[in-house]
């Protein structure tokens, strides 16, 4: 199957802005990088929009997008809905903001927000998940997609502190990311070893899991001790990051092969 | 209910392809694109003793359709009156997520109108009076397809399956359900499942 | 006839103006404007008959608003039972097609070099060919004309016959005739007597496989393709008769759809059929599997064979002492123990006929001369004795067990046959296996028995009375029919077109005797005469059929020939490589749902219908009515005789009286239309009417005989009484051989012809050829007939390139793999210019193709037709038939060349620039469909 693009660059984006607004949403219980809340939101909703954006340019006919009412169970229409529910918790969460409301009511919407986002990422996989492609109809392909989405959003939100000279925050926050990238490093492991891939086994070993996985664990592990490193290690962890999602995204469409290639439609 | 569906009696296929240029014919389906192929399985074995058959594949009206699940707008549904999977166009937003769905890659890119098609049993000639058989069925050199309703014991597909019983054999079922079924005879070939 | 357009939007369009311009689809776009004249939607469904190849199936095709929009098969037809093949479905793109020939045109430029014309009217395109005509016979003589046909798009093969019969000289051929069909048909019908037809299920012969009932038991397909010939009706015949239980067995080096579904398949090594029909013979005849008691009556086993004959000639009673009245022939009785003369049987005398099959007789002379004859069934078994199962296989490269497996399937069959196609015909020994193969249905006895292909079909009158024709007109003679066109016995006023003179200057035909029965020339022999001048050089050549260039063999030797000549007419549906290196002239040609002519198929009854006719198309057999009818103009005595006395041909001028006689008495045309075809009965009543073998005991009513074989067919011209016998030992062959078969004698050929078959090893052969290592055969596809259907976009689609089919072994030795292009060469590109590159093809290595064989079948690309294209490579790029060999050897008796069974070489290639290969590149093709226009016509 060819690579589609469009997905690709959908799944990375959206995924990492709903992480990162994972991040800010923690800071409003650490305190941590609080500062950065709004301009972390902001920049999660422009990702998680030009994701969307990015998934409208493979579709021919977007403006008949809003049938998608008619069949809410499906997994693009979930997609749809999962993207809208996320973006409007976050900027319900930046209204609140700017109204100084509650920190209680806050706290509740960044949550709420967090949740929908780690399902978004998450359910972006799940769309994946058919019969008829036996490499892809896989507990650990949504899995994946969740856990390099994650490690890229916690990447990017550390990178933004980082800009911020927030330093202290950032290597507060080493063993989160380290934690995270272990996880992934986890699931990857997994997934290269089960789900069946086509060839590109360096390529998936090489960036998805020493890149994607291992370079942010060993970022994160560092940042924890030298927080004067913090926008070197953050970028580090980010580029590796994101390398690991989109070749993660790229393996799987090239190796999305279907039960049978009678007519040949999909290249 | 009723499951409408092709039964091919690969026995009787010869492999000429009149099915798929009537259904080009019909259907006006654009060069490059088909509804209908006719796959050529073998020859295989011991020269010269081989084996071979032709293997037509079209949708299989699966019982719980993928591309019916998938669909995020419902373009492609189930006829409520029919059962026929089939695709609005003017529904569909071209994310060709039911092409990816379908097990058997037997849906349709139309590159004019940038939606997905495929094979609709020809059921637009259905009318009033009944079910009409398809083109590709009526021209079929080898009196190999049939179209008919697999849950009414008189009907040709029925009958084609019943005259056949030991030699029905489906495409892979991967929790699809696929409708269509072909007959092929052991003494002729192995069914080899066409992946 | 009503037509869609009003007379004067059909005069705006004829007046057009002539400008020169290429032919190609994205040159002329004459799409034509028209004032409608029909009611807004109205639909018609107006019945006809296909003929996208010479089957005929029954078609339906829905009109609407005067163009045809769908195509579908009649249910109810016994033959096709609605069912219709690519070549059929695609009808309406052929219709349509873009580069459709729309008017008469005349060439500017030079031949071979510019692809530009000029559009001409029919008058005047008519006007120069007569006058060429005209002066080539105060020039040179009548002799100078070339008349040729050929199979594929629609054509009617009587006409150019009739047309070169009534000028009364020069040469008549078809690419087929000697290479296809006819010495199978000539020779088995003088085998067993004309009546049945022969064989041949892809002929649309061998009609009791049809039959209901399903009595084959054991049927041999033997280089033949019923599937790729004719899927809708051979192909679905086979199929039925297989799901009934009758066993197949397949004769064929490639493992095609009936090999597939076969009981055994005998991959044969193309041009060794005889050699394999000679150990079926062997074996039958030597292990007593024959129907002896059939053949002791029925067979001229028992006849005495002359052992003073070099080439074994049967004995004449004439001769033997005692017997000098009426000449006949001679057996050795059991009973009687003594030689006798033969005689035909009656229910009275029959008992006395007790021959002996075998053995060798004394027989006194009326000189008193002794000479020990053998029965022509010890001759024929001595002939073949050396041909034991274990020499076939070795030459035929089949394993021998298969071998006597299948003779044994077959000679244990209560009924059934051996039906032979095309592949043989295509080989110089095309009558020798005509022969093996009629001789292996008729000692077994299958012959009019209930599902032997040797059967005679009823005739069922017609349901409505129908006009007599009020012209002569030879297609309605029908196919096989050309052997009728004795011109000179249809005059009304004893006028002499065709001198005897004129006959035996037919070129190759005192060679080739054979050829006399389609009224054909020896193609070799007329290439020749045009590049020699001797014995006489033809100057003017009316071409009407697809692509020369395609479908003779050896075909780039014809360029060269084409210089030679004065004038040369082109009349087909669309410009071909023909037209390009050779025509001057085109003349527009109906498409055949635009043609009308009567058919009769099975119980039904009616005609081709003319659906509707497009811009100046006309059919071709007005043109050569009208191209007569001005040589009588012009003053021509025969052409004068023909139209004005004898009345003998319909012209563009009386298309309207010629579909009175196409209409049964009292309907008008539109309704006549309306009820095309009609059921002349049902059809249990007409497989009821299978008179099987009442066609031979019946009892003639002059003398009490039975009927038996019609000794016209089967006894040489010196039999006076005939003992109505299957001439299985073939007698009169030798005698045509010596003295022809005309009403006068024609001088003896240069060898004897041979009474029993035998084997030669094809002249290029892989035992012997290292250069050339590969044989290649070719052999039908489902989509296209002959040189047809190359340009049409779906069938293109389908099949854009000609498949070299190549064994994993000789495929792995040359690095080829599937898809690969590769390049083909024969001995043929060493000897011409124009194709020493080769030719190109896709690659498809199998394992279902005889080891060491190639096959490929015929091919042109249209889209080299195209402006600014080369048009030359439209047929030297991927045409095997420029490798196929002209040259000797050829059939004694026919004259067939070589089309399959020669030597070549396979090497891994490029795709060649230029040939359209994506489905996408054959939309300038798609139909542009436009309205009717009542056609050319005047």
């Amino acid at each position: 199957m060819e690579i589609q693009w469009s997905l690709v660059l959908f799944t990375v984006l959206a995924g990492a802005g709903s992480w990162m607004f994972v991040g800010a949403a923690v800071s409003e219980f650490t305190g941590r990088g609080k500062d950065a809340s709004f301009l972390t939101s902001i920049v999660a909703i422009v990702l998680i929009v030009a994701g969307g954006l990015c998934s409208v340019t493979h579709l021919s006919h977007p403006t008949r997008m809003l049938g998608a009412i008619s069949h809410p169970t499906s997994g693009i229409a979930i997609e749809a809905f999962m993207l809208g529910f996320t973006c409007l918790a976050i900027i319900v969460y930046l209204v609140l903001m700017k109204r100084s409301s509650s920190d209680q009511a806050r706290k509740v919407v960044a949550v709420i927000g967090a949740v929908l986002g780690i399902l978004f990422s998450y359910l972006m996989g799940e769309s994946y998940m058919m019969a008829a492609r036996s490499t892809w109809n896989h507990f650990i392909v949504p899995l994946e997609y969740a856990v390099t989405s994650m490690v890229l959003g916690v990447s990017l939100y550390l990178l933004l502190l980082a800009c911020r000279k927030e330093n202290e925050a950032v290597s507060f926050y080493g063993l989160p990311l380290a934690v995270a990238a272990a996880i992934s490093l986890i699931v990857g492991v997994i997934y290269g070893t089960f789900a069946g891939l086509h060839g590109e086994v360096v390529q998936f070993w090489g960036c998805v899991v020493v890149l994607g996985a291992i370079v942010p664990l060993v970022c994160g592990a560092v940042l924890m001790k030298k927080s004067d490193l913090a926008l070197a290690l953050t970028v580090c962890s980010s580029a590796g990051a994101l390398i690991g999602s989109v070749v993660f995204r790229m393996l799987m469409w090239a190796s999305g092969v279907g039960l049978y290639t009678f007519f040949g439609a999909l290249g | 209910m009723s499951r409408y569906c092709l039964v091919v009696d690969l026995d009787r296929c010869i492999g000429c392809q009149s099915c798929e240029i009537a259904c080009k014919n019909e259907n006006q389906v654009a060069l490059g694109e088909r509804w209908n192929k006719v796959m050529k399985v073998g020859p295989s074995g011991e020269y010269p003793y081989l084996e071979q058959y032709y293997l037509p594949v079209m949708c299989q009206q699966c019982q719980d359709a993928p591309c019916v699940n998938v669909c995020p707008t419902g373009a492609s549904y189930r006829d409520p009156d029919t059962d026929v999977v089939l695709v609005d166009k003017e529904k569909c937003i071209g994310c060709k997520y039911c092409m990816m769905a379908c097990p058997y890659d037997v849906r349709n890119w139309n590159r004019e109108e940038k939606v997905v098609e495929k094979c609709t049993l020809c059921s637009q000639r259905w009318t009033e009076e009944g079910v009409v058989d398809p083109l590709c069925v009526t021209v079929c050199c080898g009196s190999a397809r049939f179209m008919g309703d697999l849950d009414d014991p008189n009907s040709t597909v029925s009958q084609a399956l019943a005259a056949k019983p030991d030699s029905i054999h489906r495409l892979t079922d991967v929790g699809n359900g696929p409708s269509t079924a072909y007959i092929l005879s052991e003494k002729y070939a192995t069914w080899k499942s066409g992946e | 006839m009503n037509t869609d357009l009003t007379r004067r939007s059909f005069m705006k369009l004829t007046a057009a103006a002539g400008v020169a311009t290429a032919l190609g689809a994205t040159a002329v776009n004459n799409l034509v404007e028209t004032e409608k004249a029909y009611a807004e939607d109205e639909v018609k469904q107006l019945g006809s008959f296909c003929k996208g190849c010479i089957l005929g199936c029954q078609v339906i095709a829905t009109v609407r608003n005067g163009r045809v929009v769908r195509l579908e098969g009649n249910q109810d037809n016994p033959y096709n039972r609605g069912r219709l093949c690519p070549k059929g479905l695609c009808g309406v793109n052929a219709l349509y097609h873009p580069n459709r020939t729309k008017y008469p045109m005349r060439r500017v430029g030079e031949r071979g070099v510019d692809n530009k014309w000029e559009r001409i009217s029919w008058e005047e395109g008519i006007t120069q060919v007569a006058e060429a005509l005209i002066e080539m016979r105060d020039k040179t003589g009548r002799n100078g004309l070339l008349a040729t046909s050929g199979g594929g798009g629609n054509p009617q093969f009587n006409d150019p016959l009739a047309f070169r019969s009534y000028w009364g000289g020069g040469n008549c051929f078809e690419p087929g005739a000697a290479q296809c069909a006819m010495p199978r048909d000539w020779i088995m019908s003088m085998m067993f007597g004309g009546r049945p037809t022969f064989p041949s299920i892809a002929d649309g012969q061998a009609r009791e496989l049809y039959n209901p009932a399903y009595n084959c038991e054991c049927y041999v397909i033997w280089g033949t393709g019923p599937a790729q010939s004719g899927p809708a009706q051979p192909g679905r015949c086979c199929v039925e008769l297989r799901e009934h239980g009758t066993k197949t067995i397949v004769v064929d080096p490639r493992f095609t759809a009936d090999s597939a579904r076969a009981d055994i398949w005998l991959p044969i090594r193309p041009g060794t059929d005889v050699a394999m029909m000679l150990a079926w013979l062997n074996h039958i005849l030597s292990n007593d599997l024959y129907n002896k008691e059939f053949m002791e009556k029925w067979s001229n086993f028992p006849h005495l064979v002359d052992p003073r004959d070099p080439a074994g000639a049967l004995l004449r009673s004439s001769e033997v002492k005692g017997m000098a009245d009426g000449t006949s022939y001679v057996y050795f009785d059991t009973a009687k123990n003594a030689v006798c003369k033969t005689f035909a049987l009656s229910p009275e005398n029959e008992g006395e006929y007790q021959p002996s099959l075998w053995g060798e007789y004394e027989v006194e002379l009326n000189d008193g001369t002794k000479l020990t004859c053998k029965t022509a069934g010890q001759a024929y078994k001595d002939s073949v004795a050396e041909w034991t199962i274990e020499k076939a296989a070795e030459i035929c490269w089949v394993n021998a067990d298969d071998i006597k497996k299948a003779i044994e399937m077959y000679a244990s069959a209560n009924s059934g046959g051996v039906s032979l196609g095309v592949a043989t015909d295509h080989h110089p020994q095309s009558t020798q296996a005509g022969e093996g193969a009629c001789a292996l249905n008729l000692i077994m006895g299958f012959i009019e028995k209930p599902g032997c292909p040797i059967s005679t079909m009823p005739k069922m009158p017609s349901k409505y009375e129908m006009q007599a024709p009020v012209r002569e007109f030879f297609s309605a003679l029908g196919p096989n029919m050309r052997q009728q066109l004795q011109v000179n016995e249809r005059s009304t006023n004893g006028y002499i077109y065709e001198t005897d003179e004129s006959v035996a200057e037919w070129l190759g035909y005192t060679e080739h005797k054979g050829l006399g029965y389609w009224r054909q020339s020896h193609i070799p022999t007329v290439h020749n005469a045009v590049m020699t001048g001797e014995p006489y050089q033809p100057r003017v050549w009316i071409e009407r059929s697809g692509n020369k260039m395609t479908n003779l063999a050896d075909s780039s030797s014809w360029v060269d020939a084409f210089k030679k000549f004065d004038l040369i007419v082109h009349s087909y549906m669309y410009p071909t490589s023909f037209t390009f290196e050779a025509a001057d002239i085109i003349f527009p040609i109906t498409e055949w749902l635009e043609s009308a002519y009567s058919a009769t198929v099975c119980n039904y009854g009616g005609f081709h219908s003319n659906v509707t006719l497009l811009f100046e198309h006309c059919d071709d057999r007005f043109t050569w009515g009208t191209i007569m009818q001005k040589l009588a103009d012009l003053g021509d005595p025969n052409a004068y005789n023909c139209i004005y006395v004898d009345n003998a041909y319909h012209t563009q001028s009386t298309f309207q009286e010629y579909l009175k006689e196409l209409t049964p008495v009292g309907m008008t045309w539109e309704e006549a239309q309306a009820i095309n075809p009609w059921k002349n009965c049902e059809e249990d009543e007409f497989w009821a009417a299978m008179k099987y073998e009442e066609n031979y005991l019946a009892l003639d009513e002059e003398d009490g005989t039975y009927t038996g074989f019609n000794p016209d067919f089967t006894d040489a011209a010196d039999i006076q009484v005939s003992p109505k016998k299957l001439s299985i030992y073939n007698d009169k062959v030798v005698y045509i051989g010596r003295h022809g078969q005309e009403k006068f004698e024609l001088p003896p050929a240069s060898v004897d012809y041979q009474p029993v078959p035998y084997y030669e090893e094809p002249s290029e052969s892989p035992l012997t050829d290292t250069d050339y290592p590969l044989v290649l055969t070719e052999g039908r596809i489902p989509y296209v007939q002959h040189g047809t259907m190359r340009n049409i976009p779906y069938i293109r689609e389908i099949y854009p390139a000609p498949e070299v089919w190549i064994d994993p072994d000789a495929a792995a030795e040359r690095g080829i793999e599937t898809g690969d292009w590769v390049n083909v060469k024969s001995r043929r590109c060493e000897e011409s210019e124009y194709i020493k590159d080769g030719i190109f093809g896709v690659a498809y290595v199998t394992p279902g193709i005889c080891h060491g064989v190639v096959y490929m079948e015929r091919w042109w690309n249209p889209e080299f037709l195209e402006e600014g294209q080369d048009a030359r490579k439209s047929w030297t790029l991927c045409n095997m038939n420029v490798l196929s060999k002209k040259a000797e050897p050829w059939n004694p008796e026919c004259g067939t060349y070589t089309l399959r069974g020669f030597q070549v070489e396979v090497t891994k290639a490029e795709r060649p620039e230029g040939i359209w290969y994506e489905p996408e590149d054959f939309a300038p093709w798609l139909p542009q469909p436009s309205d009717n226009t009542g056609g050319g016509y005047r």
